[in-house]
């Protein structure tokens, strides 16, 4: 680190930095079924909540893949969401929707020998990601692994101690893995997930139809259903919301870790890594040589899980 | 013919591979070269700033020599159990001794010194740091070491050396982990209350 | 569109007509169903808490019980090929109702891909196929077109049987070859659904696809003979021996095959012991002490043993009564190993090594009865309609023919 860089001032959570980066995503099709257009607003004014069995409104029952929706039709969708959260937990939330950025490719590592096991990680992604807590849907699983032993039958989360580390023991996080060839994206009958062009595999969770293929084709255990309607206590509900990263789901579609893309699309790290008591995990930009993330895959023994699938992680760990 | 499914399949099997099942056949192009090596591009954009996060404001008893001043407390080289101050200061910092003036200036408390004697002040106190642990510094300065929040591509903070480890017992001090992640839903009411050394002689703790 | 309509009214009547025992018995279907019916709507209330299915084990009954499905619907094939690729004219007059089951349990099928899918309402969203990756759009795609084949054939016989008129050859004799080809794809993409899956090593196997062949073609057959003892007894159809013979034949060889490839399988993870045989072991002789599966699969092994020896011993197969006990014992020692045998240990342990047991819930329970009451409905009703037009018993009025 060259002298110019560093200063010392107090502490900042860098929220107050001002960044170029947010943008609204243009389409890139922009063709569209007027006549779906026109119902879908008439049956939107016409909404109601559904008759008891938790029917989905008409507009989120015509609403168009991701793909296919225009500026327009995700203004309009987004202040309908906006409305809704609004109707149901008083909450004023900010739907956005970052686009990838051009040349950037997302990548993760997290060293092993640092990790300690706390969860600070799995919590601190529970409260960005408006991850409920009954019943509990978690991204991240941290396992506790035998020291001498990568083999994750004799490892478990399951750890309830006092104090970690624990004695011959070694801790390993896993979440998804933003595979570049991922399993799920091709078991999915209805192209309701994809690969971004950033490399984060994202849920369309109003395309889903939640047959969890994708949950059985995941070798990392990444993928989570919601098996209720999920209902987060108000004052812990995380106001910036990204429409394919940390919205209100509802029950009945699968989620799953986007490397916080609705942060990490407007420039910020991971909710996870800013977490971490010990710097394990770090993050940042494959394409750029100067960034931690290259600087580690360069000059660190860096490994990926399940290799032998050939899924092509972006999540590296190493021992440093 | 649009093939979407070719975008994260890579360009290289992309361009080889016509076949619609092109993911299955993919199987037979792999020992060309391992897949987990990435094309790495050269160039980029950088922009990060490093900002070290301070240490004097986390530190109770800054300025030093606001006791420490002659001739009301000479300096005491000798390496002796505190009774009066400093009590909860244990020294665990390596088997090779030296005691508060190996990092401490004697005559100026206020700063630290490297081993080459320059003075340095505490917020510079990674400074006294890397000045021994060479490796971890340079992976530090790098990025690759120690806790960075902020801007993956813009202002970073990256905190200094003893803000997360104590200098006189530098072990990062074990803690409570948050909470154990919920059994599945499923599982026997009986196996809920299997604690984790129970679980490890019988089966590794595995869920039930 | 008068015979096409007289076609339709004069089946309906044929459904409805029946004696006291036949009222009991669609009554008791309805019964099911209406539980069913019930079940399934509290899922959709309350969301798949109603299941027993976890994160760890994202399948169950329902998709075992579809697995289980479409090998019955495929195994409906056996009966074809003898018929009109070797032409058995024993198997022949039968082969309609062989088809009609297809067509039945396929709907069946088609029904517990539904009710374990999370939306329901967004069923449509099938617009955008992921094609030609995605096993399940293929395995969607080609069990649609099975029934619509089948759907097709079936109804085109009857309808100019019903018409007083020899079925032209060239008019559906294509569609059966189609057909044939179709059965064995049906059950191979249902069987690649799971083989394909590389973080599932117990199904990621070579094995799984002739192993799913091998026992679908040992179940059909068995419910084809059960079932077509009961049209002759009941319905009064014309059955020759040699059409039941000729299926039970079948079996014979089937089965041994599938026992084999079940063999092979359990060999080759268990004789290397590697880690990836934990699932095997789970199934087996259990986990971690956790045993769930292990009563269930040796039944099931038992059960196939059983209808091996049954179908390949003369002095067994001779008698009636142990000949439907060795048809039963296929139908249900396959449903066992094939259904929650194979399909559960995929998840256990689980991609990070947690071992995770599953049971049905009441609910699956209840909606799995619900759907193979509506199955055995649907086969009752069309049988009830085919019958009397295969006998000629029921026919086109000849004034409104003309």
């Amino acid at each position: 680190m060259a002298k110019d860089t560093e200063h010392c001032a107090a502490s900042s959570s860098g929220d107050d930095v001002t960044h170029g980066l947010v943008d609204q995503r243009v389409d890139d099709s922009g063709t569209r079924r007027t006549f779906l257009k026109v119902a879908a607003a008439a049956a939107a004014t016409a909404a109601t909540e559904g008759c008891g069995i938790g029917a989905p409104t008409g507009e989120e029952f015509l609403r168009q893949h991701y793909k296919t929706l225009t500026p327009d039709d995700k203004k309009r969708i987004f202040a309908l969401i906006e409305d809704e959260v609004r109707g149901r937990s008083g909450v004023t939330i900010h739907m956005n929707d970052p686009a990838p950025i051009d040349g950037v490719e997302f990548a993760y590592a997290l060293n092993l020998s640092v990790c300690n096991g706390s969860r600070r990680c799995v919590e601190a992604c529970a409260r960005e990601n408006n991850l409920p807590d009954d019943p509990e849907i978690r991204y991240i699983r941290v396992l506790e692994m035998e020291k001498g032993s990568l083999e994750f039958e004799e490892a478990t989360p399951y750890y309830d101690r006092e104090k970690v580390p624990a004695e011959g023991k070694f801790y390993m996080p896993v979440q998804c893995h933003q595979c570049d060839n991922p399993p799920c994206v091709k078991a999915c009958p209805v192209q309701a997930t994809w690969k971004e062009p950033d490399g984060i595999v994202v849920v369309d969770y109003s395309w889903c139809i939640g047959c969890r293929f994708c949950v059985v084709a995941c070798p990392y255990f990444a993928r989570r259903f919601n098996f209720v309607e999920a209902s987060i206590p108000p004052d812990r509900i995380n106001p910036t919301q990204g429409y394919l990263s940390n919205r209100a789901r509802h029950k009945g579609v699968v989620e799953k870790c986007t490397f916080c893309l609705h942060r990490t699309r407007t420039g910020r790290l991971p909710a996870c890594l800013e977490a971490c008591p010990t710097g394990a995990r770090k993050f940042g930009n494959l394409n750029d040589p100067n960034s931690d993330i290259r600087k580690i895959i360069e000059s660190k023994r860096v490994y990926v899980l399940k290799e032998e699938l050939a899924t092509l992680p972006r999540f590296y760990y190493f021992f440093g | 013919m649009r093939l979407p499914w070719l975008a994260y399949i890579s360009p290289r099997l992309g361009a080889t591979v016509l076949l619609p099942f092109a993911s299955l056949a993919a199987g037979c192009n792999q020992s060309e070269e391992p897949l987990h090596h990435r094309q790495l591009p050269k160039g980029g954009t950088s922009s990060v700033v490093v900002t070290v996060e301070a240490r004097t404001p986390l530190l109770s008893t800054y300025p030093c020599s606001r006791c420490h001043f002659s001739p009301n407390r000479e300096p005491d080289p000798r390496e002796r159990k505190f009774t009066e101050f400093h009590t909860h200061k244990v020294l665990n910092h390596g088997t090779q001794g030296g005691w508060c003036y190996r990092c401490h200036t004697k005559d100026d408390i206020d700063k630290l010194h490297l081993q080459d004697g320059t003075l340095v002040d505490f917020d510079h106190a990674y400074e006294v740091c890397g000045s021994c642990h060479g490796d971890k510094f340079r992976d530090w300065k790098a990025g690759l070491h120690g806790l960075t929040t902020g801007f993956w591509n813009g202002a970073q903070v990256r905190r200094s050396c003893p803000n997360c480890h104590d200098p006189h017992s530098p072990a990062f001090a074990p803690m409570k982990p948050e909470r154990m992640p919920e059994w599945p839903r499923t599982a026997p009411a009986e196996t809920h209350a299997m604690g984790p050394e129970e679980g490890e002689s019988e089966g590794h703790g595995k869920g039930h | 569109m008068l015979p096409l309509f007289r076609f339709v009214t004069s089946s309906l009547r044929s459904m409805l007509r029946g004696g006291r025992s036949y009222y009991i018995w669609i009554a008791f279907l309805l019964a099911w169903i209406a539980l069913g019916g019930a079940a399934y709507l509290h899922q959709l209330r309350v969301g798949f808490v109603a299941t027993n299915l976890v994160d760890h084990v994202p399948w169950g009954a329902y998709i075992a019980n579809f697995t289980y499905l479409v090998g019955m619907a495929a195994g409906a094939v056996m009966l074809v090929i003898p018929a009109y690729v070797y032409h058995d004219h024993a198997l022949h007059d039968v082969v309609v109702l062989g088809e009609l089951l297809a067509v039945a349990v396929l709907t069946m099928c088609l029904m517990f891909v539904m009710v374990d899918i999370g939306r329901p309402d967004r069923i449509w969203h099938f617009i955008r196929f992921n094609w030609p990756v995605s096993m399940l759009t293929w395995d969607v795609i080609v069990l649609n077109g099975y029934l619509a084949l089948n759907a097709y054939i079936t109804g085109y016989i009857l309808f100019t049987k019903f018409c007083g008129r020899t079925p032209e050859r060239k008019k559906y004799v294509p569609f059966v070859f189609l057909a044939i080809g179709w059965a064995v794809s049906i059950h191979t993409v249902t069987a690649f659904l799971y083989s394909g899956m590389g973080a599932r090593p117990h199904w990621n196997a070579a094995i799984l696809a002739p192993r799913f062949l091998a026992s679908a073609f040992a179940a059909g057959p068995s419910l084809m003979i059960i079932a077509l003892t009961i049209v002759r007894d009941k319905m009064g159809f014309p059955l020759k021996d040699e059409a039941l013979n000729r299926l039970r034949q079948i079996v014979a060889v089937t089965m041994l095959i599938n026992l084999f490839f079940f063999f092979s399988e359990i060999f080759t993870e268990l004789y290397s012991f590697k880690h990836h045989a934990a699932s095997m072991r789970y199934l087996l002789f259990g986990l971690h002490g956790h045993t769930t599966l292990v009563p269930y699969i040796w039944s099931a092994v038992a059960l196939d043993v059983f209808a091996a020896i049954v179908f390949t011993t003369k002095a067994l197969y001779r008698r009636p009564a142990v000949l439907h006990a060795g048809c039963a014992a296929a139908i249900v020692g396959v449903w066992v190993e094939k259904g929650m045998g194979l399909v559960i240990p995929g998840f256990v342990p689980s991609p990070l090594g947690e071992v995770v047991d599953y049971i049905p819930s009441f609910t699956e329970f209840c909606v799995s009865a619900g759907i193979w009451a509506t199955g055995a409905l649907i086969y009752t009703l069309l049988l009830k309609a085919a019958v009397p037009i295969e006998l000629g018993t029921s026919r086109l009025e000849p004034e409104a023919a003309s």
